[in-house]
């Protein structure tokens, strides 16, 4: 459903599979993957959520939520205008606690994340 | 090529809208699998129904919460507000009870401090009372009793004359006291009913007759004073300052209750003075002639005595006997001779002068005691009355008992004594000089000459 890994650049990524639909089940495991990969500690998070399909409304709750504050900063890479739909939501209905940014370009949003690398 | 007007998601996200905005928020769009804005904007139409029912939902929560915290709110604000108004009725009753609890405190305080204050007075009254020598001293003690204990008013102290047909004012006091100043028992329906008589004025029915009506009169109070077993009069009062503002029969109770505690502290006292005065009219007369007794005469001479002593004045004693005495007990008995001596007590008591003290002496023999009086006028007086004995005719049962005449002996201080022994024993030689010399004859003490 998703890829996590942590680039050299200390910056975590996370790209979901085409036409995923992300429910609360998935909203977790995607959260304690991150935690399990940077060990708890606070790093910046791009997520390409480009192909994603939906997020279901208890998923997108659960980001919202203090349990998934494990991150110094979010950038949500979209391009469809279904992603982009979905990425507004998360920064406006769902006021972030977190930084977080909207990008179309990939280089833009790393760029924008390295700001918040230690 | 198809339009978006073709598209039949878009006639499927109309529909979806039409639903939700006709009230089924659980309405949603199915998206292709396009991701193209048709598909955005089917997903944002689901994402805000979805945001919108959850909205509902909280808002329908929210709603059945504040509702139901308000109607809590409302019963504790009533519960408190029933409890307030409660506490403050309560506290209202208090306060009017505590108030009422505290006129009624001090209204009995006083009371009391007035009933003291009576009792007080009363008992002062009676103690002066009961060292009064005389009646006519008790009389001016309750009169200045009165004046104090009720203040404004007017009254009087009625004593019952000796036939008791009359009662007397023997003390009036106040501005209007009683008009009538001696009258009848029965004019006074207190002495009729023997008790306390309150009459309101105007209330004519019960008007003793010895009270007038005036206009500056409230009341009055007919008290009869009664004490062992005997009616001694009535105080009378005459009530005038009553405060019209106030309760007046609260006031007229308080006068009568004290007007009773005088009436029974006047008349005890009263009584006792005349049990005081009989007890000693007993102790120092003589019971069969009614003069004074041989004690009595000694006290009185070794006054007079010493009054002539300190005057520088004369005093005269003349001593007296019966003449044959024992001749008319011997004819006629001890009855007739009682007799005898009674008819000459009453005749030696008519003879004498005020100040003069006439005493049986024992016996037949009788004194004289005669203040200031000279060796002269001792002398005339004494002769005068042997020769008005002579005169004297007594009868006993019918039967006439003989003429009457007296031997007298006189002696005057200071010529035949300064000692009222050694004037006595003066009196009583000449006296026996006159028995000697033979009787019926006035000897005047031969000592000093």
């Amino acid at each position: 459903m998703f890829n996590v890994w942590l680039g050299d650049d200390g910056i975590v990524r996370q790209i979901w599979a085409p036409q995923a639909e992300i429910s609360l089940a998935q909203a977790k495991e995607s959260v304690a993957a991150i935690v399990r990969l940077t060990h708890g500690e606070y790093i910046p998070l791009l997520v390409d959520m480009r192909r994603t399909k939906f997020v279901d409304r208890e998923a997108r709750a659960y980001y919202a939520s203090p349990a998934s504050r494990i991150t110094k900063a979010v950038a949500l890479l979209v391009s469809s205008p279904v992603s982009r739909v979905l990425a507004n939501f998360f920064l406006g209905l769902h006021t972030p606690k977190v930084p977080i940014k909207m990008f179309t370009s990939e280089t833009e949003a790393l760029k924008w994340l390295k700001r918040f690398v230690a | 090529m198809t339009t978006s007007a073709d598209d039949p998601r878009i006639a499927h996200a109309l529909d979806v809208i039409l639903q939700l905005t006709s009230g089924n928020l659980n309405a949603r769009a199915t998206t292709g699998d396009r991701a193209d804005e048709v598909d955005g904007i089917i997903t944002g139409i689901n994402m805000l129904a979805e945001e919108l029912q959850n909205l509902f939902v909280s808002l329908s929560t929210a709603r059945a919460d504040l509702e139901v915290r308000v109607r809590e709110r409302i019963e504790e604000l009533s519960q408190a507000n029933e409890y307030l108004r409660h506490e403050l009725e309560h506290s209202a009753r208090a306060e009017a009870a505590l108030q009422q609890a505290n006129a009624e405190l001090q209204r009995r305080a006083g009371e009391l401090e007035q009933r003291n204050y009576e009792m007080g007075a009363l008992t002062e009254l009676g103690d002066m009372l009961q060292v009064c020598a005389t009646a006519a001293e008790a009389y001016q003690v309750i009169n200045q009793a009165a004046r104090r204990l009720f203040p404004g008013d007017s009254g009087g102290l009625f004593i019952f004359s000796a036939s008791r047909n009359l009662a007397e004012a023997m003390s009036v006091w106040g501005d209007a006291p009683p008009e009538e100043r001696v009258f009848e028992p029965e004019a006074c329906w207190g002495l009729r009913r023997g008790q306390a008589h309150l009459e309101l004025d105007g209330g004519a029915s019960l008007l003793c007759h010895h009270v007038r009506s005036r206009n500056d009169l409230h009341a009055y109070l007919c008290l009869p004073m009664t004490a062992q077993n005997e009616t001694l009069g009535v105080l009378h009062l005459l009530v005038s300052a009553l405060n019209r503002a106030e309760d007046v029969e609260h006031q007229l109770e308080a006068k009568r209750r004290l007007a009773v505690g005088m009436a029974e502290t006047c008349a005890l006292a009263l009584a006792n003075l005349r049990l005081r005065d009989t007890l000693r009219a007993l102790s120092i007369r003589d019971s069969l002639t009614g003069l004074f007794n041989r004690r009595y005469m000694e006290e009185t001479l070794a006054r007079e005595m010493a009054r002539a002593v300190r005057r520088h004045t004369p005093l005269s004693l003349i001593m007296l006997d019966l003449d044959h005495f024992k001749l008319f007990n011997d004819t006629f008995g001890h009855e007739a001779g009682d007799a005898v001596l009674k008819d000459l007590g009453r005749f030696l008591q008519s003879e004498i002068r005020k100040e003069d003290v006439a005493c049986r002496y024992g016996g037949e023999e009788f004194t004289l005691i005669l203040p200031g009086a000279p060796l002269e006028t001792a002398l005339k007086r004494a002769e005068n009355l042997r020769a008005r004995a002579e005169g004297l005719r007594v009868q006993y049962m019918g039967q006439m008992l003989g003429a009457l005449t007296l031997s007298l002996g006189i002696a005057t201080y200071p010529e035949h004594g300064e000692t009222k022994e050694g004037l006595i024993q003066a009196a009583d030689d000449a006296l026996y000089r006159a028995k000697n010399e033979g009787r019926n004859r006035v000897v005047v003490s031969a000592r000093g000459q």
